[in-house]
């Protein structure tokens, strides 16, 4: 894929077929930096997972190679490309000058690096690796003891492998949150695994079939027979929170009865109301979770979820039913209040059934909510 | 994407199971948008029951008994694609003479008027599992 020709202001017979790289690892790269003539390219497609980018490399002057990055777009040709890099004197400046957040094509200074590294450009003899960890990535050169969050702006030297400035407050503010919340979660994820692990021996010395539970569709049948053969005084209704299989979540909740856990769990009421002499009131329940199965990463280590608590109407029994807790955006298809209306709206699927339009957004709010003319 | 366009209904409910009583050309635009659905619809005979909703827990279901009143009332299931009628629930149904009374060994009966009804099983969040479900009773 190279455009590099023979080099005319080299009086060597060293061309590019018998050029050996010496400091990078991608020695079409390297050429072009080393002998390359003023306007020359040399390009490439990136690597699996960015093959839709092309990094051209452009020799602007005797030290100086600009490294852009462009979309090509299936179907649609290719866009204008950004310069993300350049090279001046063996030292390659990571430096965008234009953040493209909208476009499919990420334009960060980690992306950049991490993709051109796949691609040879670094020091031959101080490979680099950039990773993702929990909420950033990180670059690591071992040779020289380096682990960093890249910045925009940060300079690399391709001969030495090393970086040439000292990593500024912000980059080593986002390192120690990075590496302290890779700390916090792998302990948790070490609690969560035990726990998890002495769960399902209970479950399995009372005779439960984990196996059942494994699959994507469980046998419905094969389990409910597995759990009336299972001595349940082995498991404790609190193992609930500690399985990480929901199956086996559901399967305990279905024994002991979801009113008889919220019995054991604290909650706070934060809306009570009467439709049609029926009372509903809504709790924001605390909810234990030992095997940190559910929560997400940036979620806090406690866990509130809203309850309806209402009476059959046919029956009089009081029982409680999960509702969505409040979203905080509209991609999320929680409810826009925390009322009792609204999380009947949302029970009911009212928001939905308010229109045609299949796309439209789920998060229901009192006004949504459509009392029923008959309700049994 | 559709354009958004508000629909306003009755609802009936009886337990988990909810009946949103729309107008006839609502009724087939919800139908078109949200199951694809124009002609896969089921005219109960004698033989099956019109059963709208089953019981996953305690094996009671919400059903029109039809040996009583459907064939006289004029119940059609409207199946989702690969779904059989008296097996699976129906998305929707239609009541076109007389009023049909829906059943359940827990709940009071539910009498319907004719009419386009979309079936929706009430949903709850299970905060343990962190998934949103139906209810099943």
């Amino acid at each position: 894929m190279s455009q590099i020709k023979s080099n005319k202001l080299h009086n060597d017979n060293i061309n590019f077929s018998n050029y050996k790289n010496k400091y990078l690892n991608n020695k079409k790269i390297e050429y072009l930096i080393e002998r390359g003539n003023v306007g020359q390219i040399a390009f490439f497609k990136g690597e699996t997972g960015d093959r839709y980018s092309i990094y051209v490399f452009t020799k602007r002057s005797k030290d100086v190679v600009e490294v852009s990055k462009i979309w090509n777009q299936y179907g649609h040709g290719t866009d204008e490309g950004v310069r993300i890099a350049v090279i001046r004197k063996g030292v390659i400046e990571y430096n965008s000058g234009e953040f493209r957040a909208q476009s499919w094509v990420r334009y960060e200074t980690a992306e950049n690096i991490k993709q051109l590294s796949r691609q040879g450009i670094f020091n031959t003899n101080s490979p680099l690796k950039v990773n993702y960890v929990r909420s950033d990535y990180v670059l690591r050169i071992p040779k020289h003891d380096i682990k960093l969050c890249p910045w925009e702006g940060i300079k690399i030297n391709l001969k030495t492998g090393k970086v040439v400035q000292k990593a500024p407050k912000h980059a080593i503010n986002k390192l120690n949150t990075i590496m302290n919340q890779d700390k916090a979660q792998r302990k948790r994820n070490y609690i969560a695994n035990k726990e998890n692990t002495n769960a399902l021996k209970r479950y399995r010395d009372a005779g439960g079939d984990t196996e059942l539970a494994r699959v994507w569709n469980p046998d419905e049948a094969a389990i409910a027979l597995n759990m009336s053969k299972m001595d349940w005084s082995k498991i404790p209704m609190d193992d609930v929170f500690r399985h990480r299989n929901a199956t086996l979540r559901s399967n305990i909740i279905e024994h002991y009865g979801m009113n008889a856990i919220m019995e054991t769990l604290d909650y706070d009421v934060v809306d009570v109301n009467t439709i049609d002499s029926r009372y509903y009131r809504l709790l924001n329940v605390l909810i234990p979770d030992f095997s940190g199965a559910s929560r997400g990463f940036n979620e806090p280590e406690e866990y509130r979820g809203l309850y309806l608590e209402m009476i059959n109407p046919s029956t009089g029994e009081s029982h409680f039913e999960g509702v969505a807790n409040v979203g905080n955006n509209s991609w999320e298809h929680g409810l826009k209040e925390a009322t009792v209306l609204a999380a009947l709206a949302w029970r009911d699927n009212d928001a939905s059934s308010q229109t045609t339009n299949n796309w439209s957004s789920d998060r229901p709010d009192s006004e949504t909510y459509v009392k029923p003319v008959i309700l049994k | 994407m559709s354009k958004e366009k508000k629909v306003s209904y009755v609802k009936y409910q009886q337990g988990d199971v909810v009946m949103i009583k729309l107008n006839k050309s609502d009724f087939d635009e919800h139908l078109s948008h949200q199951y694809g659905l124009k002609n896969n619809s089921y005219k109960g005979t004698a033989n099956i029951p019109a059963v709208l909703a089953f019981g996953e827990v305690t094996g009671h279901t919400h059903r029109v008994e039809m040996k009583d009143m459907l064939e006289e009332a004029g119940v059609t299931l409207h199946m989702s694609h690969g779904r059989t009628a008296g097996k699976d629930v129906p998305v929707a149904f239609t009541v076109e003479e007389a009023d049909v009374t829906l059943i359940h060994e827990e709940h009071d009966d539910v009498v319907l008027p004719p009419g386009t009804y979309v079936l929706k099983i009430v949903r709850e969040f299970n905060h343990i599992t962190r998934r949103a479900q139906n209810v099943a009773d």
